[in-house]
This record gives structure tokens, C-alpha cells and sequence, in this order.
């Protein structure tokens, strides 16, 4: 389990760090609610988003990525009363943000 | 956030699709102290000569370039690096399990080690048996149990706070 988790660990904290950033800046008041709801979901949907890529085709990992960013557009309407449209304020950019982290350290490593 | 997950941290990009990272899967022979012939793999982990097998040294092996094991005679020339073993006389057999090469990028395993087993050494081939294997990764940490398991109580734990988000709030109300 140490193992899985030293290896685990840093992409969960790479993708709050990128996802926290975003929404501090782009979250109506209170914003500390909005950081609270941002590691709440992020707990929940990146493990599971990152078990189904390790077991799915790489070609699904846009699918995975979809529903995770549809998971977490509700998850921040219901969870901070905010009207759908600013809920995909938060979720889209966040989820654009961690992507194109993840995408930007695979170049530097290439 | 799938993009981290899928793209650190991954190397070689000539041999690997975006978002995989490297294996080292090696295998591992042992035989009973009867045994008295050598054994070789061939060809080599990159397609290179032979390799003298030592009993429960770890070895690299090449799935894709067909690495098989030979049962050498103890008295017989060593061969040549350059010279393929598959039309030799001596007795082979396949390695019985496929090599893992590539992993996605974030999967924690990094070594697999495969212990094999020499059963028997006949005229005209080797019986093998695959005797165990153990996954390391980060720190060559062996990796026991399931690998969803530390995600899945995770995910559980992001699900329980999700659910009582606003459970302080009520109270207070």
C-alpha cells in the first residue's frame, strides 16, 4: 500500500495544487468554501479517474476526463449553490488547468 | 487532472505511446541441485548475444524479441554472441509468461520479478513452471495486496466528506 500511495500521492497533490489555484481565483465569496469543495471532490473523482486510466485505453482518457469535469460542474453547483453556469466557471477551467499541468511536465520530461 | 496522471512521468518517447512509462520485468531461474547443465537466455534482453544464468539472479528478458532459455551442456563451447541458439541441438523452452514493457504513466508498479522453475530437462525441450511474482514500485518498494485498494479508500473518504459538506451547517441552522 506504500508503494501505490508514494506513487499516487504526488498526482493528487499536483492536481489540488493546479485545480486550488484556479478556482481561488475565479470563486465567488466564500471562497474558502469553494477551496473546501474543490479538495472534497477532488478526493473523491481523481483515484477513481486515475484507476480507470491505468485500466482503460488511452484513447478514453478524454471520455474520463469529461465525466470527471461533469461530475465536478454539479458537484460545485450543489455543493456551493452556485447556478450551473457559474459551476462550469469553476469546474471547467480548473480541470483545463490541471490538464494542461500534466501535459506541460510531459514535455519538460521529453 | 487526468493529465497528470497520464503523462508524468513518462520517457522514451520513441518506444512509448504518450502517457506510459517504462517496466523493468526480469525473471529469475531456479533448478534443482541435480541439474547439471547450464542455462542460458537468448538472445539478450536488447536482442544481444547470451546470457549465463545464475540460479535466482534476476535477469532483464525480451518478449518481444523471443528471448528463450537453453538448456546448455556443462562440456559444450560457449556460442558465439553473433550466432542465433535457435537452430542448436540443446533444449528449450519459451519463457511462459508475456513481458510487461509499459505501464501507463502514474500506475505505481516500476519492477516485476517472475521466478520460474526448471521442472525437467528433456532431450528435446525444457519444462518450466512459473513459480511466483512480485511487483515493486517507487524505491523498489514491494507492492502487496490490491492496487485499488489505498485509491478506492480515498475516493471513499473524498465521498464521505462530500456527503456531510454541509453537515456543519445544518446543525448550526
Amino acid at each position: 500500500m506504500i508503494a501505490v500511495l508514494l506513487s499516487y500521492l504526488p498526482l493528487l497533490l499536483l492536481t489540488l495544487a493546479a485545480e486550488l489555484a484556479v478556482v481561488a481565483m475565479l470563486a465567488p465569496a466564500p471562497r474558502r468554501e469553494a477551496l473546501r469543495a474543490c479538495v472534497a471532490l477532488n478526493l473523491c473523482t481523481h483515484p477513481l479517474a486515475t484507476l480507470c486510466s491505468w485500466y482503460v485505453p488511452a484513447d478514453a482518457s478524454l471520455a474520463i476526463e469529461l465525466v470527471v469535469c461533469g461530475f465536478e460542474w454539479v458537484g460545485y453547483s450543489r455543493l456551493l449553490w452556485l447556478s450551473p453556469l457559474s459551476a462550469l466557471r469553476l469546474a471547467l477551467p480548473a480541470n483545463v488547468a490541471s490538464s494542461l499541468v500534466g501535459v506541460g511536465l510531459w514535455l519538460a520530461s521529453m | 487532472m487526468l493529465g497528470i496522471c497520464l503523462c508524468l512521468p513518462s520517457s522514451v518517447p520513441d518506444l512509448l505511446l504518450p502517457g506510459h512509462t517504462t517496466v523493468r520485468h526480469e525473471l529469475a531461474l531456479t533448478w534443482d541441485d541435480s541439474v547439471t547443465t547450464r542455462f542460458v537466455a537468448s538472445p539478450g534482453h536488447r536482442m544481444h548475444g547470451h546470457r549465463l544464468l545464475t540460479r535466482g539472479e534476476p535477469f532483464p528478458f525480451s518478449s518481444k524479441y523471443g528471448t528463450r532459455l537453453y538448456a546448455v551442456p556443462a562440456d559444450a563451447e560457449w556460442p558465439d554472441a553473433k550466432d542465433s541458439l535457435r537452430e542448436s541441438p540443446w533444449p528449450s523452452a519459451a519463457i511462459p509468461v508475456r513481458e510487461l514493457a509499459a505501464v501507463r504513466s502514474g500506475h505505481p508498479v516500476a519492477r516485476v520479478l517472475t521466478t520460474l522453475r526448471v521442472v525437467a530437462v528433456r532431450a528435446d525441450r525444457l519444462e518450466l513452471e512459473v513459480v511466483g511474482e512480485q511487483r515493486f514500485g517507487r524505491f523498489d518498494l514491494p507492492i502487496d495486496g490490491p492496487l485499488w485498494l489505498p485509491l478506492l479508500l480515498i475516493a471513499g473518504a473524498g465521498g464521505v466528506w462530500l456527503l456531510r459538506f454541509h453537515a456543519p451547517r445544518r446543525r448550526g441552522a
